[in-house]
């Protein structure tokens, strides 16, 4: 009833534009449909990756807090190796850490002429290697997301002002210079920067929050390193 | 190993699932929340008359012009006794009550005005003629219909314009009007203009236009540039007004 209503009115009162949303994007110059399907394609895959990191890091963080209470429970070092040799597929970073030291500290002890201090670091440098390729893929896709962050509010903000200036050049048309003229261009120009922000915020509070969520992992990785690289040099220097 | 690890980064599909249900949640409330702010109030229009135009004359006089639907020559009558408004009616329902009562209505007769009174008498007869052939058949109201605007729509005009009061709107659009350069003669446009009762221009409309479309176009800025208009004298408001322009004035 209402549109009907509407569509009977006396033509010089009522201006009435539909700026529902899809017409809104459906209307929109090409340039600015283009940003927009852009910044939403960034969007998507933005929120893949917070996703994405989001359960890989948290994942890291409960496997490090296994493996360190594993750890410091004072098991044998052989069942711990052991057993992270067993479980590749499942094991964590710091697990990893600690399999390529073990290992290295094994081979070279085994061979007669080793010293203890080549021992420790051989142990060290494999577990550096490995600490820095397990860092590589926690902190894989971060910069994408801080990339979509900082320069989609740009690229939202470009096809805006395209989408403003069509609208400013159709005005020029018009005898009569009024504000419903202009009015749908405008709004449809701006979902361009709604979305631009709508994919960047997400993104960089997700950068931050990871970003920091990463730096305080490696930081564990690296004193449970100084710790374990103390009791290998402890055991090197027993035997 | 580095195979491994690919296998063992977790959540690819749950991410996937994920993000696309955080956009169909975005998409969602952007269509729904935008149409549903773009939804607009209804709109009431209300006029404000310093007067009423006397609704129950206008009623009472739906009865009368039935007669009125065969004979050709009458409706031209009908109109001008509207001001008289309180007897016609009585007559008319006199005579539909019964004809007994006629006597009694035709006291009026004390009217000088011999035309007025040989109408009427017209019309009494006519409603008679009228009530037997309704007895007959009386199913016949649609053509009723027909000739209640052709009384009520005369009863409207009835409210000269003002002279004044046009003048005063002309003298006012006159003062915006830019002549166009090179204008020959002195043409006569002749606009429609619909106005609200504070003077607000609702839409113009060229009615007869002077043959030069740029004075045309000229004055109808002129005129959208006046907006608001002079207001009239209470009780003079016209929703039309028509208005007659020439470059020589």
């Amino acid at each position: 009833m209402a549109p009907d209503s509407d569509g009977h009115r006396e033509n010089g009162m009522n201006v009435t534009q539909d700026l529902s949303m899809i017409t809104l994007l459906w209307n929109a110059s090409p340039v600015v449909q283009a940003v927009m399907l852009l910044l939403l394609v960034v969007s998507f895959m933005s929120w893949y990756f917070i996703f994405r990191k989001w359960f890989g890091i948290r994942r890291a963080g409960t496997q490090t807090e296994q493996f360190e209470r594993d750890f410091w429970s004072g098991s044998d070092l052989g069942a711990l190796y052991q057993s992270a040799v067993n479980h590749r597929h499942s094991t964590g970073s710091l697990e990893r850490v600690f399999e390529a030291g073990f290992r290295e500290f094994v081979k070279v002890r085994t061979q007669r002429s080793a010293d203890p201090a080549a021992m420790v670091d051989g142990a060290r440098r494999a577990m550096r290697a490995t600490y820095h390729r397990e860092m590589d893929r926690l902190e894989a896709h971060l910069s994408f997301l801080a990339s979509v962050g900082s320069v989609s509010p740009y690229v939202g903000l470009l096809g805006t002002v395209w989408g403003i200036m069509h609208a400013f050049r159709g005005l020029s048309n018009v005898q009569q210079a009024t504000l419903a003229a202009v009015a749908p261009g405008i709004a449809e120009a701006l979902v361009a920067t709604a979305i631009g922000l709508f994919a960047a915020i997400p993104a960089v509070v997700a950068y931050n929050r990871f970003a920091h969520d990463v730096d305080r992992l490696s930081l564990r990785f690296e004193s449970f390193m100084e710790e374990f690289s103390n009791i290998l040099n402890r055991q090197s220097h027993a035997k | 190993m580095a195979q491994a690890r690919h296998k063992r980064e977790p959540g690819a599909l749950p991410s996937a699932v994920l993000a696309t249900g955080v956009h169909l949640a975005l998409v969602a409330v952007l269509v729904f929340g935008v149409s549903w702010q773009s939804r607009r109030p209804e709109t009431v229009t209300a006029e404000l008359w310093p007067r009423l135009p006397e609704p129950p004359v206008v009623r009472q006089q739906r009865p009368e012009p039935k007669p009125q639907v065969q004979p050709p020559p009458l409706p031209r009558p009908a109109p001008k006794p509207v001001p008289e408004t309180p007897k016609k009616p009585d007559i008319a329902v006199a005579a539909k009550k019964a004809p007994p009562k006629k006597p009694a209505v035709e006291e009026p007769p004390l009217d000088l005005d011999f035309r007025r009174r040989m109408e009427r008498q017209l019309a009494e007869e006519l409603t008679l003629v009228q009530r037997e052939q309704l007895k007959t058949e009386p199913v016949k109201k649609p053509p009723v219909k027909a000739p209640v605007p052709s009384v009520s729509a005369p009863s409207v005009p009835a409210v000269a314009v003002d002279p004044g009061y046009v003048n005063r709107v002309r003298a006012k659009i006159r003062g915006n009007i830019t002549l166009p350069a090179g204008l020959a003669g002195n043409p006569e446009a002749i606009f429609e203009v619909e106005q609200l009762p504070t003077g607000e221009v609702l839409s113009v409309k060229l009615r007869t236009s002077s043959g030069e479309k740029a004075y045309d176009d000229s004055v109808e800025r002129a005129i959208l540039k006046s907006s608001p208009l002079p207001r009239p004298e209470p009780g003079q408001y016209q929703r039309r007004l028509e208005l007659r322009f020439r470059p020589m004035e």
